[in-house]
């Protein structure tokens, strides 16, 4: 199939309107092993080429931009709207600072066609997000200034707001329009890549509370695949995405530790317990003298051992009481008790992390095979 | 004979089953003369009953009774019904069971070949465990259908030569799916689902039985489990009422005593605002895949009994600026389109001209890891070869090369979902090739997806000296073969409830229902019915039963006008 030509998959000779190729398309469709993937697949591309370059009878959808274009925002957003534009900005401050005679701005001024009655109160200073609903009614384009002054506000809380304030903002009706709800998506996106730039690429910003708000709203981390199709190839996209995983993803556990102190825990295990055995050994052969310092080592090492030996086994007893036992024993009312009693709750708390952690629970393990090697074999050599 | 093609729409509230013949879908009654089964079990003296008899007991025996089963899916947990625990897929199953039992009485020939409706946004887990439930009823589901498109063949069906561009606003028991269609020449052609699989008409109700109970200054906590499941019962009640009257009287009798309260049609509605907003976030992601306008749009079409409700009216009105259109009753729609999906798998000749191409729920690719620079790696990144919402049968290649010097394998780790890294998503299968060593970059190996209409996904990969291959079918049960026909013989030795005395049975539970309900004179006139009742029964003259039956079904019906209204 060439893409250059996609008519002839189709049936056509040649550039169609949008209804024949439609027609065309129907007709093979009917016609081909539906199953068949690859023929199915090749008819597809045809026919999305194909209607890709025909006219299209209704007016396609306004892009992004042009929504936004349409509606004109405060003039801050404006700038964000081309990044290539804005790279020369000052810090994200600047543009986005929030001055009084922001708003309403010159070019936010109605056109006459739907100019409001005159009689009508004058668009206030500075309107609460619970205003917002009813002066959009008479003042669509301040209104939604006004509403881009709050989301701001909202984002970066050095302006005065809240991230609470983007849900009150978001669940306002009209903020529920589906055209102006993505412009709001892109506006807010918009301001995070700002502010990326200006903080050397790190989305300070984007702070655990707002991502899960973001992901509750637009669904930016759980629905992943589709926020990177919106904002394929841009700056943030990946960054944003990193951000909103350690606030959102059920994977948001701390990132693995790269150094792992595992490798020296075997090291000292084997030092320990070799020095231990080849001294007891060495008494027995009587080449050190038991009186010397030597004989307190002996003593008093192979007590440690002794105590590291009952202390984990006390720990995996413990941790099978707490785990195996009384968890599934109290069941829901487990949680009760853990706060009702902190010690429990602590106690608890340190036996799951040690032992639901393979790093630490292989250290346990290594630190006894050596104290019961050692101890073997120091029995073996006094004997 | 060859068997009539058959659809059924497996619903978390109720069931239905259709037939597709002389060229056109049609229901099948059970043996109540319904076309809607309710979902519900429940175990009466050891025996095992399904619809509506086991509906009413819901209210009266809690405990032996389990209903919204398909909301726990593919998950594991177990429901306790008497003394039984059982799963979501053997609950499923009784009531697959029933279905084919109705058809087979109303056919006059076994079935066995079926279609089963799914909601659109179920995962590969959710729908194995449908295929499962088929299974252990004896039946072969030769194909899983989405739910909107099911209702969309339906509604397409009516108007063949239309065309038009329509919306599917399918708000279910428990399930809410989304789906926009483009209908040209007879082609249906879905453009783009989504949904949320854990959102229905259930949630309404629960809602509404929370703040009743609030408004009664009582915590919703403090009740026990089985005054939760009268409330909600009560509450379902007066969910049907509020639809048709702005405001409902009910009075709530409690362990603590009885309370008489107003719900109006405002409470309602500020209860369910979270609901209501849940519904938005999947019709936007629709309209964002499917690359149209809310306003290109020439019809809504309204599926699911949910969306009887008003509000939800008022909410599709208000959002897409025109009325929606239900002309196929809304509880029907789903069954009706699986039997003509049945119909078109088995070529029947009535549809020669119509085709229906679904898309893929769900985004499908590989686990990934990208270097960032300075010999660090992130692993654990989703990419996607085949994205949600591309047109099925679909096929993709791509190229993956290795990430360090002398590295000798490659791990391929098939995922379905939409978040960003593997770790949220669903695992579907793994497999592990070798690669020639050679530095960082060199090698890679070639991994094509293939995912086609019966939602069957296959994935090959191929690097220089290994080739590897995952199959993974939705028809292939989730379960063994061992297990399922463990399950089985487990399944066999459930008594099932006569399907003859079904009526009978439903009317017992009915009476005690009420009764239940009642009070003062009206229940010892019940009790006076009930006795009535059983003593025809044991008297055992099928003719005196039956006359009985109507009698005391019209008194049933004015009582429970009564109560509820």
């Amino acid at each position: 199939m060439s893409a250059s030509w996609p008519w002839r998959e189709l049936g056509l000779d040649g550039p169609a309107d949008d209804r024949a190729v439609r027609r065309a398309y129907a007709a093979r469709l009917k016609s081909i092993d539906r199953e068949n993937a690859d023929a199915f697949q090749a008819l597809r591309t045809a026919y999305d080429a194909a209607r890709a370059r025909s006219p299209k009878p209704m007016g396609k959808r306004p892009s992004m931009a042009e929504i936004l274009h349409d509606t004109p925002p405060a003039p801050a957003t404006y700038n964000d709207l081309m990044p290539a534009a804005t790279s020369k900005t000052p810090p994200d401050a600047t543009p986005l600072a929030p001055s009084p005679e922001a708003v309403p701005e010159p070019e936010s001024t109605p056109e006459p066609g739907n100019a409001p009655a005159p009689v009508k109160e004058p668009f206030p200073d500075t309107p609460t997000i619970a205003d917002l609903d009813q002066l959009n009614e008479t003042w669509p384009h301040e209104t939604k200034a006004a509403f881009m002054k709050h989301l701001r506000a909202s984002i970066f809380p050095r302006y005065g707001g809240q991230t609470k304030d983007l849900r009150s903002l978001l669940s306002l009706d009209m903020a529920q329009e589906f055209e102006f709800r993505r412009q709001i998506e892109w506006q807010i996106f918009n301001m995070l890549e700002q502010s990326l730039r200006n903080n050397g690429g790190d989305p300070v910003n984007l702070k655990p509370n707002l991502g899960r708000a973001l992901d509750y709203e637009f669904g930016w981390y759980s629905d992943g695949v589709g926020f990177q199709r919106r904002f394929r190839g841009r700056q943030a996209t990946q960054q944003i995405i990193e951000k909103m995983q350690s606030a959102v993803g059920q994977s948001a556990a701390p990132p693995k530790k790269l150094s792992s102190t595992k490798g020296l825990h075997y090291v000292a295990a084997f030092l320990v317990s070799w020095a231990l055995t080849a001294l007891s050994w060495g008494i027995k052969a009587g080449d050190y003298d038991l009186n010397d310092v030597a004989a307190l080592a002996l003593f008093v090492l192979p007590t440690m051992f002794a105590c590291w030996f009952f202390a984990a086994i006390i720990f995996i007893a413990t941790d099978f009481i707490f785990l195996r036992v009384l968890r599934p024993l109290f069941g829901k009312r487990w949680n009760d008790l853990r706060r009702r009693s902190p010690r429990i709750g602590r106690i608890d708390g340190i036996m799951f992390r040690a032992m639901h952690n393979s790093e630490s629970r292989e250290k346990i393990v290594i630190w006894m095979a050596a104290a019961i090697l050692c101890t073997a074999s120091i029995a073996i050599s006094l004997l | 004979m060859k068997q009539l093609p058959i659809g059924i729409d497996l619903g978390t509230t109720n069931s239905l089953i259709a037939v597709f013949e002389n060229g056109a879908p049609r229901l099948i009654s059970n043996a109540l003369g319904s076309a809607l089964t309710p979902s519900v079990v429940s175990d009466l003296d050891g025996r095992l009953i399904v619809g509506e008899a086991a509906r009413d007991r819901l209210a009266t025996h809690p405990r032996d009774t389990a209903a919204v089963f398909k909301r726990a899916m593919g998950a594991k947990t177990q429901f306790k019904i008497g003394t039984r625990q059982m799963g979501a897929e053997e609950l499923s199953a009784l009531v697959l069971r029933k279905l084919k039992a109705d058809a087979e009485a109303d056919l006059g020939q076994p079935v066995r070949d079926v279609v089963v409706s799914v909601p659109a946004y179920f995962n590969q887990g959710q729908r194995q465990a449908t295929m499962d439930a088929c299974r252990l009823a004896d039946l072969n589901a030769v194909r899983l259908i989405n739910e909107p498109t099911a209702a969309a063949l339906a509604y397409g069906l009516q108007d063949r030569d239309g065309e038009s561009r329509f919306l599917i606003f399918d708000l279910g028991g428990g399930t809410f799916d989304i789906t926009v269609l483009d209908h040209f020449e007879g082609v249906m052609e879905v453009k783009a689902s989504s949904g949320d699989a854990q959102l229905g008409g259930e949630d309404f109700t629960t809602a509404l039985a929370k703040t009743m109970i609030e408004t009664a200054g009582i915590e919703w906590s403090d009740l026990s489990r089985d005054e939760q499941i009268q409330a909600k019962h009560l509450a379902d009640g007066a969910k049907r009422r509020l639809g048709l009257s702005e405001t409902h009287d009910v009075t709530l009798r409690l362990k603590r005593g009885e309370t008489a309260l107003t719900l109006t049609r405002e409470m309602f509605e500020a209860a369910c605002a979270p609901q209501m907003r849940r519904l938005r976030r999947p019709i936007e992601r629709c309209f964002y895949d499917s690359d149209l306008a809310a306003s290109e749009m020439d019809r809504i079409i309204l599926v699911g009994g949910a969306t009887r409700m008003p509000m939800i009216r008022q909410f599709v009105t208000r959002q897409f600026g025109m009325f929606p259109n239900s002309s196929i009753d809304p509880d029907h729609a789903v069954a009706l389109g699986a039997a003509v999906q049945a119909a078109l798998v088995a070529q029947d000749a009535a549809l020669d001209d119509v085709v229906m191409t679904d898309v893929s729920p769900f985004s499908v690719g590989l686990s990934t890891a990208e270097a960032l620079g300075n010999g660090r790696f992130v692993d654990g990144l989703f990419t996607p070869l085949i994205e949600r919402n591309t047109p099925l049968p679909a096929s993709r290649e791509r190229y993956f090369s290795t990430m360090q010097d002398n590295q000798t394998g490659l791990r391929v780790e098939v995922y379905q979902g939409e978040a960003p890294k593997v770790a949220d998503n669903v695992l579907l299968g793994e497999f592990l090739l070798s690669v020639p060593r050679a530095p960082a970059g060199q090698e890679g190996m070639t991994v094509r997806l293939s995912y086609d209409g019966s939602g069957l996904i296959e994935v090959e990969a191929t690097t220089a000296n290994d080739k590897g291959g995952l199959v993974i079918k939705q028809n292939a049960p989730g379960l063994t073969e061992a297990e399922i026909a463990k399950r089985l013989k487990a399944m066999e030795k459930l008594k099932e409830h006569p399907r003859d005395a079904e009526e009978n049975t439903a009317l017992l539970a009915r009476i005690r229902r009420l009764y239940e309900m009642a009070s003062g004179d009206d229940r010892t006139m019940l009790s006076q019915i009930l006795v009535r009742f059983e003593a025809a029964l044991a008297d055992q003259d099928p003719q005196e039963i039956d006359r009985a039956r109507g009698e005391i079904s019209r008194q049933l019906d004015a009582i429970d006008d009564y109560y509820v209204s």
